[in-house]
């Protein structure tokens, strides 16, 4: 039954007041529903790019390169209002729920390549407090002398408790330079729903 | 002087005013017209576009050191509706004289957008994936390329998918 005001026999000259009266009871309805309709359909979803060259990655050190490292950074797309594209892809783990996440990127040695020496990718959650990796999905390559630079993509599925943290990390073993990202480098994540625990009877 | 309300201006006649029949109407199809466009938005909602493609066909004759647009059926996808795309390929290369790596890029509008380079120094080729998520508008063409280090020739397909994870209305 609708709770929407019902005219009553003597408010009969008021039908102007009973009008707006059920405009805004609508209103505010129909509000409510298409709130509700968004909040389910659109992911949350964030999107961003290097704007520039990463320079100076280190061998034998996991780096985080959601962020960057020192190259810029601009939003492809966003629609949870985060401001700051460099911390973006790290703060949609905050929400929790599932997440598909991942990344694409270039890496080009410095100087010289050794010969099919690693490159291992990583993305997923961590913890904030103590900086420990928890859900991890792994992409392995070496590059060869010949390549020329390598490219490199990955995701993930992930059940993330809200306030964890999630990022890329990048590692290498080409011990004859460091390596540079190239500019273009792609990190997206979209929360795919809530976290839910089914019950069997 | 008829009043609006504020969020989808449902118009309303004003206290004191004469209302006549067009106010009922008037109030009914905006309230009407709203809910068909809440009824759209649900529907589009539901239905996000998919595609994809088992194998480009013919296969496609990559020559070593050339970066090769694959071609045949299938081999682009002309993006629908603009919105944030999760693309995704793999590449099943032949075997060619020698190889030592192998690569396939995804292109929108034939600029490279991400893809992902292996190594085959031991002249075993596999199939190679690349995904990513990237922003496209109605009309981006998306295709692929692939490029491999060695000698000799091979023949390669793809196989891709396209799903729509946002819609930019």
């Amino acid at each position: 039954m609708s709770d929407l005001n019902c005219p009553s026999p003597s408010a009969l000259g008021d039908v102007a007041l009973q009008l707006q009266q059920t405009a805004l009871q609508a209103e505010a309805k129909i509000f409510t529903q298409e709130q509700l309709l968004r909040r389910a359909v659109n992911n949350p979803t964030v999107v961003t790019t290097t704007t520039s060259t990463a320079t100076g990655l280190p061998a034998s050190v996991d780096t985080p390169i959601n962020g960057g490292v020192n190259a810029t950074m601009s939003t492809i797309f966003n629609n949870v209002a985060f401001t700051d594209a460099f911390s973006a892809f790290d703060e949609l783990f905050d929400l929790g729920g599932i997440i598909a996440c991942g990344a694409a990127f270039n890496v080009v040695a410095s100087g010289a390549v050794t010969d099919n020496s690693l490159r291992l990718t990583s993305v997923g959650t961590y913890n904030r407090s103590t900086g420990i990796d928890l859900l991890r999905a792994f992409y392995t390559n070496y590059e060869t002398t010949a390549s020329g630079g390598v490219d490199i993509s990955i995701q993930g599925v992930f059940a993330v408790q809200p306030g964890e943290g999630g990022r890329v990390l990048f590692r290498h073993e080409n011990a004859a330079s460091t390596l540079n990202m190239s500019t273009g480098a792609i990190f997206w994540a979209t929360r795919l729903g809530d976290l839910s625990v089914v019950k069997v009877v | 002087m008829p009043s609006a309300t504020p969020i989808y201006s449902f118009p309303y006649p004003c206290e004191g005013e004469d209302v006549t029949v067009a106010a009922f109407a008037n109030l009914a199809n905006a309230i009407d017209a709203k809910l068909l466009q809440l009824q759209s938005d649900e529907f589009e909602a539901l239905n996000r576009f998919n595609a994809s493609a088992e194998f480009t066909n013919p296969s496609t004759n990559v020559a070593a050191g050339v970066e090769t647009v694959i071609t045949g059926t299938d081999s682009t996808y002309i993006i629908p509706a603009t919105g944030v795309w999760l693309i995704s390929c793999t590449l099943f290369p032949g075997t060619p004289a020698t190889v030592s790596s192998v690569r396939v890029r995804v292109r929108k509008n034939a600029v490279a957008q991400f893809g992902n380079r292996v190594n085959t120094e031991t002249n075993v080729t596999f199939p190679t994936e690349a995904v990513c998520a990237i922003r496209c508008d109605a009309g981006d063409t998306i295709s692929f390329t692939c490029f491999y280090t060695g000698t000799g020739s091979m023949n390669v397909f793809v196989a891709w998918s396209a799903k729509m994870f946002v819609r930019i209305a």
